[in-house]
């Protein structure tokens, strides 16, 4: 009996051990993944459901979707806000890219590039930004296809 | 160094058996740090991204690094003096909400990430500070890079 409690001791024990080092290997590395270069991490930079739910509807015009998760805006701003991304969504978006955000008081900010092929084949870069207030956007910003662009 | 022969002594007086259990034991340390390693990669890596993967992330371009430096350290005469009035304009712009309440003041300024493509980067940045009705308030903003030139503020 002694010599099963023995054994059984020693099996804890260096389970114990494994346990440690797996959780040890699992914080330190949730901590140091967002500051290391390398792929985008989502699950570091807590991305919202309804920030990406938000740009995905401007993405494909879902103007149903993207007025509910908007804060009341009257028509013209809402208009506004969706001339913005006209120029740019009249190519082939191809990539989408969280970048973060925060919020202050009430206010949350978070950031998205939206990656469009022109026919070419060229990627071209778009900035996303929004506001939030109590997870519906306030604003929207961005939608520049930078300077000099040709459509080429 | 001077440790070293002490540790050799260490181990001359420890029995066999101590030092196969201490042996496993940072063994079986080592192989749950590595084990929880994997864990956090596999866990992580299940984000669904649908049609639109993201892209890799690139490093802080310098120039807008420069950039939002002078900005957060409120170097207006140096901003005047480097940047034309029509990207002011647009870095004035980005740090509006909507159509009025702006940043007042800037407390700090973090640069979240970038993304690049050819000899274009877009920097994204977060700005805190008061609101012009004296509330605490952040407001995100990029700064487009063409080689080693800002070209563009959003």
């Amino acid at each position: 009996m002694a010599r099963i409690r023995r054994v059984v001791g020693v099996v804890v024990s260096l389970a114990a051990t494994l346990v440690a080092g797996g959780v040890l290997g699992y914080v330190v590395t949730s901590f140091l993944s967002p500051v290391l270069p390398g792929p985008v991490q989502p699950g570091n930079r807590h991305e919202f459901q309804y920030t990406r739910d938000y740009v995905v509807a401007i993405i494909e015009r879902d103007a149903a979707t993207a007025n509910a998760l908007l804060v009341p805006q009257n028509p013209a701003t809402r208009a506004l806000l969706y001339q913005r991304f006209e120029q740019a969504l009249t190519l082939q978006p191809r990539t989408l890219t969280y970048l973060g955000g925060a919020t202050a008081g009430q206010l949350g900010a978070y950031s998205y590039v939206l990656g469009v092929e022109t026919p070419t084949g060229t990627l071209h870069l778009v900035p996303f930004q929004l506001t939030t207030v109590e997870s519906r956007v306030l604003d929207v910003r961005g939608g520049s296809l930078g300077p000099g662009f040709d459509d080429g | 160094m001077a440790d070293a022969p002490h540790a050799l002594r260490v181990l001359r007086v420890l029995r066999p058996g101590e030092l196969a259990r201490g042996v496993v034991t940072v063994g079986l340390f080592v192989a749950g740090i590595v084990v929880g390693i994997l864990a956090y990669e596999r866990v992580t890596s299940g984000f669904d991204y649908g049609p639109l993967p993201p892209k890799a992330e690139a490093a802080e371009p310098p120039a807008a690094d420069r950039l939002t430096d002078l900005l957060r350290d409120g170097q207006d005469a140096i901003l005047a003096e480097e940047y034309d009035g029509e990207l002011l304009e647009a870095l004035s712009g980005a740090l509006v909400i909507g159509q009025s309440q702006g940043l007042v003041t800037i407390t700090d300024i973090r640069h979240l990430g970038t993304v690049a493509e050819g000899d274009e980067s877009i920097a994204s940045y977060l700005a805190f500070g008061q609101l012009s009705n004296g509330s605490d308030g952040v407001i995100a903003f990029a700064i487009r890079v063409r080689g080693d030139e800002v070209v563009g503020v959003n």
